[in-house]
C-alpha cells in the first residue's frame, strides 16, 4: 500500500509539472493525489465495489479542488485534473485493449466495463461536489448580502 | 470609462477574444471562457443584454454592441491545445483586471503579449516531469523498482514525440496514436533487452501519461454546466483519444509480441 501511495504521489506530482502547475502548487496537487487514491483504498476495502470508492474518492478530489483553489485563488480545474489521476483507469484499458489483441473475450470485457464503471462513477464525484458548491456559494453570497445589509441598517441608524 | 479617451472597440474585442483563446487553449472550462469574456465586454460598456457570446471547444463567436452604437462581431477559430495551469491561472487574473481598470488598446496588447511570451517552465522540467507519472505510475500497478526505471525512459521519450510531431502531425488521434506506438515499442525493446521484468505494468505507467484525464473532466464539467455541445465535443475527443492510445499499443504488441 505505501508503495501504491509513493506512485500516486509521484505521478501526480509528475502531472502537475507536465501541465505546468507553477510553484508549491504542484506539490498540493501531488498530496491531492495521495491522499485521493489513500481514500479509495480505504472505501474499497469497505464496501468492495469500484463504484462506490471511486465515487467517494472522486467527491473528496472535488471538495479537495473547491477548497485548494479558494486558498491558492486559482481556478478550480487545476488541481481536479492534478488530484485526480490515480484513478483514471488507464490499467483497465490496458488489460481491455490486451484481452482484445489476445483474443480473451472475458478479460476484455471484464475490464472495458470495469473501466466504464470507474468512468462513471468519477463523473458522477465531480457532478455532485459542483452541485452542492453552486449552492453553498450562492448560500455564502446571500449571507453576505444579509450581513452587509444588517451592517449598513446599523450605520444607518 | 471616460469618454475622453477614445477606443477602438473593434481592435479592444479583438484583445479580448485573443485573451479567450489562450484560456481555451491552456486547457480552461468553456463556461470560464464564457463568463470571462462576457464580463470583459460588459466592463467596456458593452451593452449587457446586446452581449452575446457562443464557445464551442474549437470556436469563439461574439457580438457585441459598443457604448458608440457600432454592432461588432468577431469569430475565432481555436485548433491548439497546449494545457498550461500557470498561463491560465494569468489570464484569469488578467481578466479581472481588465474587467476593473478597462485598460486602452496598446496597453491590452502588450499586457497579452507578456503573459504569452512569458517563461513558464524550463524544457527539461517537463521531461522530468513526464518520467515521474510513467514511473510513479508503474510500482503504483505492481511493477518492480527496474519496470519504474525503464517507465520513466520512456516518459522522457513520450514528451520528447509530442514536442517533435506537435507540429509535424496536426490530426491529434493519429498524433496520439504514434506516440503510443512508440511507447509500446520502447517498452517490448527494454523488456527484451532484459532492463525492464513486466512488459504491462510499463505500459500501463505510459498510458497514464497519455490518457486525456484533462479532457475527461472539463467534458464533465461543461456538461454540466449547461455546456453540452463542447462537453460532447470533448468527451468524444477523450474517448477517441483512449482509443488511439489502445490501438497504438496493441498495434505493437500483435507486430513485435511474438518476440517475446
Amino acid at each position: 500500500m505505501i508503495i501504491q501511495l509513493v506512485g500516486a504521489f509521484i505521478g501526480s506530482l509528475g502531472f502537475g509539472i507536465v501541465v505546468k502547475i507553477k510553484g508549491k502548487q504542484i506539490l498540493y496537487a501531488g498530496i491531492g493525489g495521495m491522499i485521493t487514491w489513500y481514500i479509495y483504498l480505504m472505501s474499497y476495502n469497505a464496501v468492495e465495489s469500484y463504484f462506490i470508492a471511486n465515487f467517494i474518492a472522486s467527491v473528496f478530489v472535488g471538495f479537495f479542488a473547491e477548497v485548494m483553489a479558494r486558498v491558492n485563488k486559482t481556478p478550480t480545474t487545476i488541481f481536479l485534473t492534478a488530484a485526480a489521476i490515480p484513478l483514471f483507469p488507464g490499467g483497465r484499458l490496458y488489460y481491455a485493449m490486451y484481452g482484445l489483441v489476445t483474443e480473451n473475450n472475458q478479460l476484455f470485457v471484464q475490464s472495458a466495463t470495469t473501466a466504464a464503471t470507474i468512468a462513471i462513477a468519477i463523473s458522477i464525484g465531480f457532478m455532485s461536489v459542483t452541485v452542492c458548491m453552486k449552492y453553498v456559494n450562492k448560500f455564502i453570497r446571500l449571507r453576505q448580502t444579509q450581513m452587509e445589509k444588517k451592517l449598513k441598517d446599523t450605520i444607518d441608524k | 470609462m471616460s469618454d475622453s479617451k477614445k477606443n477602438d472597440y473593434e481592435k479592444i474585442l479583438q484583445c479580448i477574444l485573443d485573451i479567450g483563446e489562450e484560456m481555451l487553449v491552456c486547457g480552461g472550462e468553456v463556461s470560464r471562457v464564457q463568463d470571462s469574456i462576457f464580463r470583459m465586454c460588459e466592463s467596456y460598456g458593452a451593452d449587457p443584454t446586446r452581449i452575446n457570446v457562443f464557445i464551442i471547444t474549437s470556436n469563439i463567436q461574439v457580438t457585441i454592441q459598443a457604448p458608440d452604437g457600432k454592432i461588432i462581431t468577431q469569430i475565432r477559430c481555436v485548433v491548439r491545445n497546449n494545457p498550461n495551469f500557470a498561463m491560465m491561472d494569468k489570464l484569469n487574473d488578467l481578466s479581472r483586471y481588465v474587467c476593473s481598470v478597462n485598460p486602452t488598446e496598446e496597453e491590452l496588447r502588450a499586457a497579452i503579449d507578456k503573459i504569452i511570451h512569458g517563461a513558464y517552465q524550463k524544457r527539461w522540467l517537463k521531461y522530468l516531469g513526464g518520467a515521474m507519472v510513467t514511473a510513479g505510475f508503474t510500482p503504483f500497478f505492481g511493477g518492480t523498482l527496474r519496470d519504474a526505471m525503464c517507465a520513466g525512459i520512456i516518459g522522457v521519450l513520450i514528451i520528447f514525440l509530442e514536442r517533435f510531431l506537435a507540429n509535424k502531425e496536426k490530426n491529434e488521434i493519429v498524433f496520439i496514436f504514434f506516440i503510443s506506438a512508440a511507447a509500446g515499442m520502447a517498452a517490448i525493446a527494454l523488456v527484451k533487452l532484459g532492463l525492464g521484468n513486466n512488459l504491462d505494468k510499463i505500459m500501463i505507467g505510459s498510458i497514464m501519461l497519455m490518457i486525456p484525464g484533462l479532457h475527461m473532466t472539463n467534458s464533465i464539467r461543461d456538461m454540466l454546466i449547461g455546456d453540452l455541445g463542447s462537453g460532447l465535443l470533448r468527451l468524444t475527443n477523450a474517448l477517441l483519444v483512449a482509443g488511439a492510445i489502445a490501438c497504438g499499443m496493441a498495434a505493437t504488441i500483435i507486430v513485435f509480441g511474438g518476440l517475446l
